[in-house]
């Protein structure tokens, strides 16, 4: 069981390294892709600021992130880039889903949340040309 | 965006609490939850089911340009899953539709998601909630993927 200060700690820390996983991304696609990695970038960028008030605003204090961030395999190609997208995308969904369900209705976390796993699915689309089925699902 | 973060990523083993990211924050005990509101009567949601009738009787039927069959094929697909996630217990018939084009594909994509969206924004129970949440954004990929 979790409660709502966890999954918003449990997003904050998913889009810390997904801003980090981005800055990678970026580092590995072509000058022509640069501008949309960018504006989904800055997009978990925002994310991650929003998460951080959610959590002050209720008391809390936003866990802090790490200097850095292992990779889940080798980046080193477009093909590679595509696929810590969708990786980051997914992780991102998932903690979404996760703050959805824990969050009360027409509520600020709920609403923005539910906005961010749609943002998920469909930058995942733009930048790899799939997304799945099921967002976020466990 | 920095210029070193490629390398930084060499150090990886620095930090091997977040060395698994999104497979370590979704296996962690956190990942299944419950809402406080898990308590609510679960919503009906018939009406999204009958959405994804809809859609796949639209898919069935499409009508468009040849070059969009495997695109429609993955997004059949995914309304199946839809349909079983919504009615885990068996799915109501199909209805018969007109043959749709793409433009009409893509509209009823984008209107299904909107409701999807607006009732996951305001569900009771949480798990309805998630669950609506996520076909809104698979229905709003299919729009960004067909547009």
């Amino acid at each position: 069981v979790t409660t709502l200060p966890a999954a918003l700690q449990s997003a904050l820390a998913a889009e810390d390294e997904i801003v980090y996983g981005y800055g990678v991304v970026g580092a590995h696609v072509p000058t022509s892709l640069q501008p949309t990695v960018t504006a989904i970038w800055d997009s978990h960028r925002r994310r991650r600021d929003d998460l951080a008030e959610l959590i002050r605003t209720a008391g809390d204090a936003p866990v802090a992130p790490a200097a850095a961030y292992a990779l889940p395999f080798t980046v080193d190609s477009l093909a590679t880039a595509r696929r810590l997208a969708t990786h980051l995308e997914n992780g991102g969904a998932g903690a979404a889903w996760d703050l959805v369900a824990a969050s009360p209705p027409s509520s600020g976390a709920r609403t923005l949340a539910v906005g961010w796993l749609a943002a998920s699915a469909t930058d995942e689309v733009t930048l790899t040309g799939a997304a799945p089925a099921l967002p976020g699902s466990p | 965006m920095p210029a070193d973060l490629s390398r930084r990523t060499l150090l990886g083993g620095v930090c091997a609490a977040v060395v698994t990211f999104a497979a370590g924050c979704r296996s962690s005990a956190g990942r299944r939850v419950v809402s406080p509101a898990a308590t609510a009567p679960v919503m009906d949601l018939s009406g999204f089911v009958h959405d994804e009738l809809r859609l796949i009787a639209a898919c069935n039927a499409f009508a468009g340009q040849p070059s969009r069959a495997t695109a429609i094929r993955h997004i059949r697909a995914d309304h199946e899953a839809h349909l079983k996630a919504l009615t885990p217990a068996g799915s109501g018939v199909t209805p018969a539709l007109p043959q749709p084009g793409l433009a009409a594909l893509i509209g009823l994509e984008r209107r299904t998601a909107r409701r999807a969206h607006r009732a996951a924004v305001t569900a009771a129970d949480g798990g309805s909630a998630a669950l609506l949440a996520s076909i809104a954004a698979s229905h709003s990929a299919h729009v960004e993927l067909l547009s």
